[in-house]
């Protein structure tokens, strides 16, 4: 497939608390593909996804979304350009799951994967629930079904199979497949080795350069 | 979690206010029947002089202030508690309510009149300055820490007290009276003026509230998540900042500073329909004002004909529900 990448960084470096953490970062994700981030602990893989998404973490370059400076696109529109999974240390512990999902929710007429996705991911049983009542896996099905219900082309997933048991991680498997065969994009930043036989490439920071690995 | 269904919950709670109203106009130092209200009411004035003006004079001002002062307290607190992420903000305990009332003593020093339009302008704009300060102890520090900012808070309001003492002790005796009264909550000194200033203020208040309020819900995802799902969090967070030294200028303005209401409302309409922001700024306005009119109800009639604060009974009647219902959250959870 030919496309304007769904995003591109050129010439970029990701700093926070003033200490730069990946330098020399030339990346663009294309459309339908799946893409992994990985690295030691600490090594910047969820700064650089925060980067991406458009978060002050870059000290320089140009990020584009869809071939056009993120500067340049509102913060509405940047909504439909990249998702990415809640932090498990947000204090949103007095919102249930349905409120969660509403609040991510991005778009009514979803594909049927998609809301096949989230069935799945979330069982009507756990929908009123309160989020500080989840276990953390319960919780990673949470915030990846809103990832799922917020439908931007690039999907940013952050150590999306913490804690999922088996039956779960083999659904989020399927369902990335899926996605990248309708057009979506998807950058894993994750230590979970299985999620490599379902990956087109990798990405990987050592000693504070990003490396290219086609799988 | 008590389970009630936030509709019918709003229902119950709009006839309860609806009585609550009814049983405002006709009891008091001089009774007052259904239909003697229907008359000075609806029919022209005249028919009997001394209901009309225990009517229209004293008891609908205080009511009007009543709604007034209900939906300004829940609905600056609902919106402090979210913008400072902090479920014990309170108008009253961060020093705003104080910075309002020095606003008004400050316009009284000048010469104005209590209750005018100028005394607003002037408690409104000690609001937004307080608010400033409480901004600059928040985010000016080097590590933002709601903890801070509550102790700073209750310093500044202190501080505002002490200053409102030293003046007023330089204002003539009438006035110095009246103040008196008024800065420890109560609504006698409701004129239609003062009433009508505050309703217009608060529901104002509420409205735009009401409009961002999707807004202020992707808040509580966190910080991050807002901005990323496409809020503009400093914006956002500067408007709200806005509305809520509109509404609590709104309360203070008309009936002083009536600590505690705005939390109890608040924290017992999280416990019944949870966090989501237009919900929850119904509910808690609707139990403010109900609040608001029992007590004060209670504070005319008990020793009628004295008027006690009505401080007095938002204090005995709000403590032991906020904790009966606090605990009973807790042990059924």
């Amino acid at each position: 497939m030919s496309h304007s990448p769904a995003l591109k960084l050129t010439n970029g470096v990701v700093t926070r608390a003033n200490k730069s953490l990946v330098s020399d970062i030339n990346i663009e994700f294309l459309l339908g593909e799946i893409n992994l981030l990985t690295g030691p602990n600490g090594s910047g893989k969820s700064t650089l996804l925060l980067a991406l998404s458009g978060e002050k973490f870059l000290s320089s370059g140009t990020l584009e979304l869809s071939g056009i400076p993120i500067a340049q696109i509102s913060k509405r529109d940047q909504r439909k350009n990249r998702s990415l999974m809640l932090q498990k240390d947000e204090a949103i512990d007095q919102l249930k799951v349905m409120d969660v999902l509403e609040l991510m929710d991005s778009n009514t007429q979803k594909l049927a994967h998609i809301s096949k996705f989230i069935s799945r991911m979330v069982p009507e049983e756990i929908m009123a629930k309160i989020i500080s009542e989840l276990s953390i896996g319960q919780r990673t099905r949470v915030f990846l079904a809103g990832a799922a219900a917020q439908d931007a082309k690039l999907m940013l997933l952050d150590e999306p199979t913490a804690g999922l048991d088996i039956q779960a991680t083999t659904q989020l498997a399927t369902f990335l497949l899926e996605h990248v065969k309708n057009g979506y994009s998807v950058l894993i930043a994750t230590h979970d080795e299985h999620l490599r036989e379902i990956a087109n490439r990798e990405f990987r920071i050592h000693d504070k350069k990003l490396t290219l690995r086609n799988l | 979690m008590i389970k009630i269904k936030p509709g019918l919950l709003i229902a119950i709670l709009s006839l309860l206010v609806a009585s609550a109203i009814v049983a405002n106009l006709s009891f008091g130092a001089y009774q007052l029947s259904l239909s003697q209200i229907w008359q000075s009411l609806f029919s022209s004035r005249g028919t009997d002089a001394i209901s009309d003006s225990v009517l229209l004079d004293i008891r609908l001002p205080r009511i009007i202030l009543g709604l007034a002062i209900g939906i300004a307290l829940a609905g600056s607190t609902s919106l402090m508690q979210t913008s400072m992420r902090n479920v014990l903000a309170d108008p009253a305990l961060l020093g705003l309510a104080a910075a309002s009332a020095l606003g008004v003593v400050v316009a009284l020093v000048f010469g104005y009149d209590f209750g005018s339009f100028a005394a607003f302008v002037f408690a409104l704009i000690f609001t937004v300055l307080a608010f400033l300060l409480l901004l600059v102890g928040h985010f000016g520090g080097r590590k933002a820490a709601s903890q801070n900012t509550l102790i700073i808070g209750v310093a500044l309001g202190s501080l505002f007290l002490g200053v409102l003492g030293i003046l007023a002790t330089t204002l003539d005796n009438p006035q110095l009276r009246s103040m008196a009264l008024w800065s420890f909550g109560s609504l006698s000194l409701a004129t239609q003026t003062t009433a009508n200033v505050s309703l217009v203020a608060s529901l104002a208040g509420l409205l735009l509230a009401w409009l961002i309020a999707p807004k202020l819900d992707l808040l509580l995802l966190g910080e991050r998540a807002a901005s990323l799902l496409g809020v503009e969090t400093r914006k956002i967070r500067m408007f709200a900042l806005l509305l809520i030294s509109l509404l609590v200028t709104a309360a203070v303005f008309g009936a002083g500073v009536i600590a505690f209401l705005g939390l109890f409302s608040v924290t017992i309409a999280r416990v019944l329909v949870g966090p989501r922001h237009r919900v929850l700024l119904i509910t808690s306005a609707l139990i403010s004002v109900l609040t608001i009119l029992v007590c004060d109800l209670l504070a005319r009639t008990v020793a009628a004909p004295m008027d006690l604060p009505i401080g007095f009974f938002t204090s005995l009647v709000g403590a032991p529900v906020l904790i009966t219902i606090l605990l009973r959250s807790k042990s059924e959870s």
